[in-house]
């Protein structure tokens, strides 16, 4: 499925980007463990794979940053990175996964993405990183929103959360509050 | 697909859930979501673990010394709150009785002093709400109350790695959050 690739601004307007997507045809049913498979008899629609390719394609830019700074992470926040960045190769695999078994085609990473000036020093790349943590919490969770499957937004609901950990360990890396709203928004 | 229970059974298994919490039993928060069977009764027994933590956090945030940890108990404690009373609201349309809440649950206070048996029992009830909240995003009927459940879920989230980080283990140990 042809998808235009989003600069870092059409990143932070994937909320409202993902609202007028036609939601997953679903009935209900829980299917919970580390299986990723979407179930059988959901109907493949091509607004759910947009909206799971949407989401890839944030897994696509938060690895690109990652890998603009690897080298400006210090000893204390480097595990951090390199355990963060194995996450989003776990999220972008899943999200393949449950793209193709919708029968979609996942929107292969570009050689580079648009998000921002490039990090000079430590601060500025864990500033970056975790802003784009933030972004991929709140677009995971407006894509959720329209899927009708428990089962895939119970995966998606488990990725968004991850991000939204990530978030806060950074936030906090930062003295910023790690958690400062008691729901999650779009 | 398995079948969903009939109501009745779902309100006795519901029951038996409420009647256990009553019971002050400590069980994962998902083995709770699994066994209640309908939304009115996943969203009580939501509920009734965020209650949980209120207590938890009421009770064990003044044994938080060490900076920053002070300043999250308070917050974090609000966020909870919040949780509990949209849940709450969220059982009016159902027509279902709201569950007991502002009850004791001491037997998820730690009896030993200390700011380490503090965070190991803030993160304890994070973990019980994380595997109840993951649970119950696929097994509520309803859309609209599996993405409210959804946002209490990406903050409890955030919660659990705040304790972590505080009791020295890796702040985000997995890709997936699925529970504790």
């Amino acid at each position: 499925m042809p998808l235009t690739p989003p600069s870092r601004r059409d990143l932070l307007r994937t909320g409202s980007a993902l609202a007028g997507a036609v939601a997953l045809g679903a009935c209900g049913g829980s299917v919970a463990g580390p299986a990723p498979k979407a179930r059988a008899t959901a109907t493949p629609t091509a607004g759910a794979v947009h909206l799971l390719d949407q989401a890839l394609v944030v897994e696509h830019t938060t690895l690109y940053a990652y890998s603009l700074g690897v080298q400006l992470f210090g000893a204390a926040t480097a595990p951090l990175a390199t355990s963060f960045r194995q996450h989003h190769l776990d999220h972008r695999d899943r999200l393949r996964s449950l793209i193709a078994g919708l029968g979609g085609t996942p929107t292969p990473a570009r050689a580079s993405y648009d998000v921002g000036t490039p990090p000079g020093d430590e601060n500025g790349i864990i500033s970056l990183v975790a802003t784009l943590e933030e972004e991929a919490a709140r677009a995971h969770y407006a894509a959720l929103r329209q899927i009708a499957d428990p089962a895939i937004l119970q995966q998606l609901g488990s990725i968004m959360a991850d991000e939204a950990q990530h978030s806060a360990a950074l936030r906090t890396v930062l003295q910023q509050d790690p958690a400062p709203a008691a729901f999650v928004t779009a | 697909m398995e079948a969903r229970p009939g109501r009745r059974e779902a309100l006795l298994r519901g029951g038996a859930v409420l009647a256990a919490l009553a019971a002050g039993h400590v069980a994962e928060g998902a083995d709770r979501v699994l066994a209640a069977g309908d939304d009115a009764a996943l969203l009580s027994t939501l509920a009734l673990l965020e209650d949980t933590a209120v207590y938890v956090y009421t009770a064990v945030a003044p044994r938080l010394v060490r900076a920053p940890l002070p300043g999250f108990g308070q917050p974090f404690l609000v966020h909870h709150r919040q949780h509990r009373d949209l849940l709450l609201r969220a059982l009016r349309p159902l027509r279902a009785s709201p569950p007991p809440t502002g009850k004791a649950h001491p037997d998820a206070v730690p009896s030993a002093s200390g700011e380490d048996a503090a965070v190991a029992a803030l993160l304890a009830v994070e973990g019980r709400l994380l595997g109840a909240q993951y649970a119950a995003l696929a097994a509520l009927g309803d859309q609209s109350l599996r993405v409210q459940v959804a946002s209490m879920f990406g903050v409890d989230a955030r919660h659990a790695t705040v304790w972590r980080s505080a009791s020295g283990q890796d702040p985000v140990p997995a890709s997936f959050v699925t529970g504790p």
